[in-house]
């Protein structure tokens, strides 16, 4: 996590619609000072808000630099991807912090993760909006062996009452093999929503193994689209 | 009319000022509606049949020539919905009104009896100022219909004020006299008396902008015939803008005299800020690696390092570990939540941190959530479904976890943590709007608050306030009483309470047996009251059904709310010593929650408060309730009987930080002395409820945030 920290400066990735919405709070909170936890979760969030005025606002979409990715790569022993939010306009590098069979869990410096499995989303947490969880359907199958097909997949977030919403989808992944030397595939799958009108297209570069070596997923409603690229294995 | 509007809460705000912060967050903007000057679905003045989004929180504020109208509606279910409005009406020199301006509020409950189809419009059945004075009494069946993609067309009959112009047609005769004191329902004038046709059209060039115009049936004939009011024409036009939040601008040329304007906003508690909320992530579960669940190398040994990491961990999450039992193959944590307003998150956040702590034969995680030293309940979860289920949908972990009653299952407390201290000293700000003589007053100043636990189940607690400024005590109004003065010497308690000792009390929290759960508190238990307040709870932890039981034994309090007691003897009456009342609350399951409280009000005074509230799973709920005791309507006074609109806020689910507080707004009748209770501090259920299985099952959701 250290490295991360340096690169980054502890900054996290938001979007701007958190951000507003925040704003839009900031008169709701009328706050003082004291001991024990009635305080501290007002300060907490008095400190939330005026983080996000002060700063935070301005420097939203933030960008990660060649020389911090470079950096990063050098001094890493642990699994290392690059994230950029398309919607925030921002770009992170996440490091990984833990598995729990094929998942793996990458973190930013400020507590927020994204969980995937070789590469495909599973998850993100403190992002705000976000994806709680995914069935894959059958397209690990289809990104190991390289080939197309269809799939059927769901997506899960909670709206804003915090209630459970599930999306399904049906994919059709295509496949073209895009280099020879070394060995690249260019995997897309084009999802439409069962009886619903959201429509997305991930697109994923596989290598020879089958392994996703970098993406464009969609992350759900709120989230939008986030690349991925994977730095270091 | 004076209405109070009360918050209980340290940051307690205008509810102007809460609508005004939340309209951003209203979503889907364009299938919002245009508002008239009502605040309901309309064109200028007159209704349509066009229904808002399902709860919709919609305030609007509309003012043209003497009149000015701010209403809140709400949009109760997808085809129901009611608005409480209040109004000024200038050169109107009736009863009651102040210098030539009279104040009145008003009820509406318009429903949808026809989805707009192809061929048929939508059609709407209103009831408007149905519970009030009967002022803007009228009621209405409209139809409205798209013909072309913006352009729509009304018409509809109307009686009451809205069978005024021109009518055509008479049902009956419309009764002038109001029923009791005002304030209960009109329902011998409905549908009655005179009726005429009014009609509309309004164009949607763009989805910022709507041209209106109608032709109304309202005649204005009590403002005419008090004032300088002319109604010129019956033709009203307008022009809508529309931001992109979805609020609405509006200005109007009316009564063929007049221009006017308007300003609506809108939210909806489905579509609150953040979905999910913004705060960080909660740590990964870390499976245990394959065959060190048998490694029983640990039991024996100290298992005080496993107090310190895991306490440490939650307290990172905001939660606190205030006890642990470590069996080979179980471990019972007992937790306090003071930072999750969904419990299932402060749930999973502890399991989660549990998985990477606990010893790995340990298999069984028993999580025992304690408030006050009350056991609320007992979460039951196998780790190996935790490792399995991480990344699945939280339906299947919900269906694993056992909910169970918390009784006797949390661990004691370590030993050092009582007494434990916490203050705080935070601004506030109370206020009452609606007064006639002046609408808006408020208190400023300061408020200082300190609780010392002296064990897990008894608290002492005090709060002081000191006031800086402000007019709440300047009103003068006296009031003709047939009960002892139990709630309207509030003045005198404003004014004279500086400072002021809000409450002083000891409290004492129990678990008498399963199902059952306790509390006494004595001291100054409120502003007004000092006493003995008891409480039992009877709330199995899979019951939508919950019993309750008041008894409370009381003196007044000295005007000064410092140390004295006062007699129980007033001006009208003698104060009883003892009121009580036994309730039952219910949560329908449908997101609608009841509760009927039935005893002894502090008058002495006996009946019934109902309640019905709709519950978000995010917290948010909008509710009314009304109270009816054996006070004769004309004894109670004006408003015949107590009722209020009620709106709670979650502060989680408006900031995207997680929160129990919550910032609760009361719109009251006049505080009087039927039908008033006493406020006691923490009453049970509300501790409860959010801890057992029904509430806990509705915010699952949140459990792997």
């Amino acid at each position: 996590m250290s490295v991360i920290k340096q690169v980054l400066g502890g900054k996290s990735i938001a979007s701007p619609k958190a951000l507003a919405a925040m704003l839009g709070t900031v008169a709701m909170v009328l706050t003082g000072c004291g001991s024990g936890t009635e305080a501290d979760q007002n300060r907490k969030i008095t400190k939330q808000v005026l983080g996000t005025l002060k700063g935070g606002g301005k420097s939203a979409p933030s960008q990660v630099t060649q020389e911090q990715v470079q950096q990063a790569v050098a001094t890493s022993t642990q699994p290392l991807i690059l994230v950029n939010l398309e919607k925030a306009k921002s770009s992170t590098l996440l490091v990984e912090i833990g598995r729990n069979g094929p998942v793996q869990a990458f973190a930013t410096s400020a507590r927020q993760t994204i969980s995937l499995q070789n590469g495909m989303a599973r998850g993100t947490r403190g992002l705000g909006g976000d994806l709680m969880s995914v069935d894959l359907g059958g397209l690990p199958q289809l990104i190991a062996s390289k080939s197309g097909g269809t799939v059927q997949r769901e997506i899960r977030v909670l709206d804003g009452e915090d209630a459970t919403l599930r999306l399904g989808f049906s994919c059709s992944v295509t496949s073209t093999r895009s280099s020879h030397k070394p060995v690249l595939y260019q995997m897309t799958e084009s999802c439409q929503q069962s009886g619903g009108s959201i429509q997305f297209t991930n697109s994923y570069t596989v290598n020879g193994a089958g392994t996703v070596l970098k993406s464009r997923q969609w992350f759900g409603p709120h989230l939008d689209y986030i690349a991925v690229q994977h730095l270091k294995f | 009319m004076p209405i109070r509007l009360t918050s209980r809460n340290a940051c307690a705000l205008p509810l102007v000022t809460v609508m005004a912060c939340l309209g951003t967050t209203a979503g889907h903007a364009e299938d919002i509606p245009s508002f008239n000057m009502y605040g309901t679905p309309g064109l200028v003045d007159m209704p349509n049949a066009r229904v808002a989004p399902d709860a919709t929180l919609s305030t609007t504020f509309a003012g043209a020539g003497n009149q000015f109208r701010s209403t809140l509606t709400f949009q109760i279910t997808p085809r129901l919905s009611g608005s409480f409005r209040y109004s000024s009406i200038s050169d109107f020199p009736v009863t009651g009104s102040v210098d030539g301006v009279y104040y009145d509020r008003s009820f509406d409950l318009r429903y949808q009896l026809l989805k707009e189809s192809q061929y048929l419009p939508s059609v709407v059945v209103g009831l408007q100022d149905f519970i009030g004075t009967g002022l803007y009494g009228a009621e209405y069946l409209v139809a409205t219909k798209e013909l072309f993609p913006g352009l729509e067309v009304t018409g509809g009959v109307g009686w009451g004020r809205l069978g005024s112009y021109d009518s055509f047609a008479s049902t009956g005769e419309r009764p002038a006299e109001l029923l009791g004191s005002g304030g209960i329902p009109t329902y011998d004038r409905w549908f009655r008396g005179d009726v005429a046709g009014f009609a509309g059209v309004s164009y949607s060039p763009t989805q910022q902008l709507t041209f209106k115009a109608e032709y109304s049936s309202d005649a204005y004939l009590q403002e005419a015939a008090q004032g300088s009011f002319e109604h010129d024409s019956p033709f009203n036009f307008g022009v809508d803008y529309r931001f992109r939040s979805g609020a609405q601008l509006s200005l109007y040329h009316t009564y063929g005299n007049e221009f006017g304007a308007q300003f609506t906003i809108h939210t909806n508690p489905r579509k609150s800020s953040i979905p999910g909320g913004a705060e960080s992530a909660p740590v990964p579960v870390a499976p245990r690696a394959p065959g060190a669940a048998a490694d029983l190398g640990w039991v024996g040994q100290s298992t005080d390092g496993y107090r310190t990491t895991l306490a440490k961990a939650m307290q990172t999450d905001g939660l606190i570990l205030e006890g642990l039992k470590l069996e080979p193959t179980r471990a019972y944590v007992r937790m306090r939540n003071t930072t999750y307003g969904l419990v299932p998150q402060a749930i999973g956040r502890t399991a989660r941190s549990m998985t990477r702590i606990m010893p790995a034969s340990v298999e069984t995680f028993v999580i025992v959530p304690v408030q006050n030293g009350m056991e609320l309940s007992a979460v039951t979860l196998q780790r190996s479904d935790l490792e399995a289920l991480e990344h699945e949908d939280n339906a299947e972990m919900l269906a694993r976890a056992q909910i169970l009653d918390g009784f006797g299952l949390a661990p004691a407390a370590f030993e050092g943590q009582y007494p434990q201290f916490s203050w705080s000293l935070s601004p506030y700000l109370q206020f009452s709007m609606f007064d006639p003589d002046s609408p808006l007053r408020a208190d400023v100043g300061l408020r200082a608050k300190a609780q010392v636990r002296l064990s897990p189940n008894l608290i002492a607690s005090g709060s002081v306030t000191k006031k800086l400024g402000g007019n709440l005590s300047d009103t003068d109004r006296v009031d003709d009483d047939a009960l002892p003065l139990v709630r309207t010497e509030k003045a005198r308690y404003s004014a004279e309470g500086d400072p002021a000792i809000e409450h002083l009390t000891l409290s004492h929290y129990g678990r008498p047996g399963k199902n059952l759960y306790s509390r006494v508190t004595v001291g100054y238990l409120e502003e007004m009251y000092a006493g003995v307040s008891g409480e039992v709870l009877w709330k199995p932890v899979g019951s939508r059904l919950a019993l309750g039981a008041e008894l409370n034994y009381v003196k007044p309090r000295d005007f000064d709310q410092l140390f004295g007691l006062r007699s129980s003897e007033t001006r009208t009456g003698t104060i009883p010593d003892f009121n009580g009342h036994i309730s039952a609350y219910y949560a329908f399951g449908n997101g609608f929650h009841g509760q009927l409280d039935v005893g002894r009000y502090l008058a002495g005074d006996y009946g019934a408060t109902v309640s019905l509230d709709r519950e978000f799973k995010n917290g948010w709920r909008v509710g009314a309730y009304a109270t009816f005791t054996d006070v004769p309507f004309e004894d109670f006074g004006e408003g015949s009987f107590d009722k209020g609109i009620r709106i709670s806020i979650p502060i989680g689910a408006v900031t995207g930080q997680p929160s129990t507080s919550r910032n609760d707004l009361v719109i009251q009748s006049l505080t009087r002395d039927g039908g008033a209770r006493l406020n006691v501090n923490d009453r049970l259920y509300e501790q409860v409820r959010g801890y057992h299985e029904p509430d806990m099952a509705r915010t699952w959701g949140k459990f792997w945030r």
